[in-house]
């Protein structure tokens, strides 16, 4: 036996009904077989205290990780209603799930050493090849989490994930842990001792104009652009019309246009940061964190754009399983990139399944904010939030 | 010595110069190649970013665009469903199961309320997501109260948060709906407000534009013309039910009625057939000792008692043959007539029936005219009973056709069946008499029948024979221009409980 996944899901009104059938429909097409671990991903209107306990006795108790999300991704397509469920069963691949909630009460870097340290040790750190979480982005300093889990983590190769969402309400998001719930809070899972493990995290803008220096920036604040009120920047591009179509969170160029920022190291990618409203003083405010003195482009992207990032992820995966077909696929994608493709986000979907394999089990959510880690300069391991991305981890 | 130092130290100064020099000048040709390569990627940075400026606000329009068309494009696409949906079924109850699934969702509504007035015009829910039931029940105590929004809602107004003229507008709205973009209408059936129809959504993301409140209005129109097919098909239904409940209770009466009637015929031959029997013995009686006076077996008797006692036999006589065919009538209704079905050729009868009718004929110079085509087959017939339609129907014609006229029997084949006709050139009948012409003791109302005595039985048992043959008999006439009589008789055998049949045919 090597590594086997069954997907269900359901739309069924009844959120205990929906839970029952995605649960009994994963398990079927697992062939009934041992459970080392379950994704679980519900939109809104499945509330989790009626769901995690049915799908977590259905699923006979086992490792069960996940997160509320404004979308579920099936290899049919989008669905805005419903519950989503990956079983995974592997001889091979290891499963250790970690919790932690009321981040917001602590230090996020100290919380999240901590949530490292939880991790019993089920297999050597050694063979801690990845570690997949969700997380409360909307309110929680996910950047610094995720530094405390990196020096923690020490050389684990792969800390990635994304932020747990909602309805496009920016309201409320829920972490799930076996038959627990949380929001606020992480909910991950450490995979380990896979023999090809594939994950990559790209986005489709790409940069536009000359480069420019954030000149001064306050946590995910920029305050100016070459000495600039950045405002004044867009106007260039934009003119009278950026302050209007700026005042939206959802607006043309806060999504189409966002700020990136050039991330030192060998790939030259660019960390994209959308702009959630404009300050008194023509100050951005970004849905993350920007340093200060960093290189940084207006950024452009468009549907086309969005699909070649998601084959070169889809590529990048590939390489990793030694171009060996995926035994399952996991797609996580920024809810602002659905916003973005439109009616092309179910040819995104196709266009990973016809690389990595159409027969391959595929679940996916759609998330604020994803996270991923990169090399920098010094080649040393660094995570970073990344706005619009998209996430595949295949395993084989 | 120290000369040629100096001169030798100078030189080597003034080389060292040289080459310093050079090199100083190559090197600020670099720095100024640099610089001005520096100052052309400066301008052709610039030109980049100036083409990046035009670049994007091509792209900018056309995103607008795109995502407009998207959007409509994924409206029309989840209307078409949500259509195709609907108009697959005629029961109003499953129009609105329909739409209570969260197909609705897919038009990028997060909340929606379907809701239709009910017998007492109160606002009920047939359909709504994305609320809880306490919301919908506020909702609807909400619009109760507020005519003026029904009332715009009946004339068909639509309201949303697109097309505010002020916020006061729709500020409640938001309040008691819960959301920042909405659209409200009602659907309608011809110009009957049959419904509205609410939908919004609390995230920015999801704003409605004018191509949202189409799409809802395309929508009211579908469920609108949808709830009329469905109203409609019920009252066809319920219309078809009450019909067939109507036929069937028409139906069990009738056949209820028919039953009555089939006893009392029953009752009435039995009657007859009794009174017949009891009304015979006593004649036999009467009519025997009247012979016996007659022939003067007692004593002599004077010529007038002779006369009337004549007149007494002649009349039992008459009253003798009245009772046997009301006997034969309750006989053959009921079935008791034996009928011996064997197969004969008209002429015979006919002939029979000439020789027994030409003194009467010759009486009064009625030519007798006989067409049976040579080729005409044989029928089955009863011979002795099919004989007495002949006698009935040629006897009328002889009794209603002046003198000098003409009496016409013709026959043709027909399929399975003989039609043959007697045709008189007599007084003719009126059209009001013909329908009753077979009915038991009619006559019809004419100079003839007031002179000529007779039964009324004639017809009706010509009726009873032909029909117990399986056959059907009728007449056309004009008064003063003649009547025909037809009557039809099979060719073959015809399967009867009540009938016998002699088992062989005969040529």
């Amino acid at each position: 036996m090597s590594t086997f996944a069954g997907v269900g899901f359901s739309n069924d009104l009844d959120p205990v009904q929906a839970a029952r059938k995605a649960a009994e429909q994963a398990r079927n097409n697992l062939y009934n077989s041992r459970i080392d671990i379950a994704f679980v991903f519900c939109t809104m209107h499945y509330p989790p205290q009626d769901v995690l306990p049915v799908v977590f006795e259905e699923l006979d108790q086992t490792r069960l990780v996940g997160c509320s999300t404004g979308g579920i991704l099936l290899a049919t397509g989008m669905e805005f209603h419903g519950i989503g469920i990956m079983a995974v069963s592997s001889d091979t691949v290891k499963f250790e799930n970690v919790f932690t909630s009321h981040i917001d009460l602590q230090n996020p870097l100290e919380a999240g050493k901590i949530l490292v340290q939880q991790a019993a040790d089920e297999f050597r750190a050694r063979q801690r090849k990845a570690l997949l979480l969700f997380t409360d982005n909307l309110t929680i300093d996910t950047e610094e989490f995720l530094r405390g889990l990196r020096e923690q983590a020490g050389p684990l190769p792969y800390i990635f994930g994304a932020g747990s969402s909602d309805n496009f309400h920016f309201d409320k998001t829920y972490q799930f842990h076996q038959n627990k719930y949380t929001t606020k809070g992480a909910s991950g899972v450490f995979i380990g001792s896979a023999p090809y493990i594939g994950i990559s995290c790209r986005h489709g803008w790409r940069p536009l104009g000359k480069p420019r220096h954030i000149t001064e920036a306050e946590k995910n604040i920029v305050v100016s652009i070459d000495g600039e009120k950045p405002l004044d920047l867009y106007k260039t591009y934009f003119e009278a019309e950026a302050v209007t179509l700026m005042n939206n969170p959802m607006g043309q160029i806060n999504i189409r246009y966002p700020i990136g920022i050039k991330l030192p190291g060998p790939e030259q990618d660019y960390l994209v940061r959308f702009i959630k409203d404009l300050g008194k003083n023509g100050e951005l405010i970004c849905q993350n964190n920007i340093a200060k003195n960093s290189e940084t482009h207006i950024m452009i992207g468009n549907k086309e754009t969005c699909l070649r990032a998601a084959e070169t992820a889809a590529f990048d995966v590939k390489g990793q399983l030694k171009n060996k077909p995926a035994r399952l696929i996991l797609m996580i994608r920024s809810l602002v990139r659905q916003k973005i493709l439109g009616r092309a986000a179910k040819q995104e979907i196709q266009v990973v399944r016809d690389i990595l394999g159409k027969e391959a089990p595929f679940l996916g959510m759609c998330s604020y904010g994803e996270f991923f880690t990169y090399k920098d300069g010094n080649k040393n391991l660094r995570t970073a939030v990344q706005n619009g991305g998209i996430i595949l981890l295949a395993i084989n | 010595m120290s000369e040629n130092f100096f001169i030798a130290t100078s030189v080597a100064l003034f080389v060292v110069s040289s080459i310093l020099a050079f090199l100083l000048i190559d090197r600020s040709d670099n720095v100024k190649k640099l610089s001005d390569s520096l100052k052309t990627l400066r301008l052709s940075f610039n030109e980049l970013d100036e083409q990046a400026r035009l670049i994007v606000r091509t792209d900018l329009e056309l995103n607008k665009a795109q995502e407009e068309l998207d959007k409509r494009l994924n409206g029309l696409d989840a209307l078409q469903k949500i259509s195709r949906l609907i108009s697959t079924t005629l029961d109003e109850n499953e129009i609105f199961q329909c739409l209570n699934q969260p197909i609705l969702s897919e038009l990028g509504f997060e909340k929606y309320l379907l809701l239709t007035p009910d017998k007492t015009a109160a606002l009920e829910t047939r359909a709504s997501h994305g609320f809880p039931k306490e919301g919908v029940d506020a909702i609807l105590g909400h619009l109760k109260e507020n005519h003026a929004l029904m009332e715009a809602l009946k004339e068909g107004k639509i309201i949303s948060s697109v097309r505010r003229t002020s916020p006061e507008d729709y500020r409640n709205l938001h309040q008691f709906f819960h959301v920042k973009h909405f659209i409200l209408t009602g659907f309608f059936a011809q110009k009957d407000f049959l419904g509205m129809i609410f939908a919004g959504n609390q995230s920015d993301a999801f704003s409605f534009t004018e191509g949202d409140e189409e799409l809802i209005s395309i929508l009211a129109d579908q469920i609108g013309q949808a709830i009329q097919n469905a109203r409609l098909f019920e009252e066809v239904y319920l219309a078809r039910q009450k019909l067939e409940s109507t036929v069937q209770e028409r139906t069990r009466q009738l056949t209820l009625a028919l039953e009555d009637l089939k006893k009392i015929s029953k009752l009435k031959s039995e009657f007859i057939s009794a009174v017949s029997h009891e009304l015979r013995t006593p004649l036999t009686s009467i009519k025997g000792y009247a012979s016996i006076l007659i022939t003067g077996k007692i004593g002599d008797i004077p010529e007038k008692v002779k006369e009337r006692l004549e007149k007494i036999n002649k009349h039992s006589d008459n009253l003798v043959k009245m009772i046997n065919d009301l006997l034969d009538i309750a006989r053959i209704e009921s079935g008791r007539t034996e009928m011996r079905f064997e197969k004969h050729h008209l002429s015979t009868i006919v002939n029979s029936v000439q020789d027994l009718l030409t003194p009467q004929m010759k009486d009064k110079n009625i030519r007798f005219v006989v067409q049976l085509p040579p080729a005409l087959p044989p029928v089955m017939m009863d011979v002795s009973q099919a004989e007495r339609i002949f006698i009935n129907l040629i006897g009328n014609a002889v009794k209603f056709t002046p003198e000098g006229g003409t009496i016409t029997v013709k026959a043709k084949e027909d399929k399975n069946k003989a039609v043959i006709s007697v045709t008189d050139t007599g007084v003719g009948i009126k059209k009001e008499d013909q329908e009753k012409l077979f009915n038991e003791f009619f006559r019809a109302d004419n100079e003839i029948n007031q002179q000529v005595k007779g039964s009324g039985l004639g017809l009706s048992l010509a009726k009873k024979i032909t029909e117990a043959h399986h056959g059907s008999i009728w007449v056309t006439s004009e008064s003063d221009q003649g009547t025909t009589f037809f009557f039809t008789l099979p060719f073959d055998r015809q399967e009867d409980a009540s009938a016998h049949d002699s088992g062989e045919e005969t040529a």
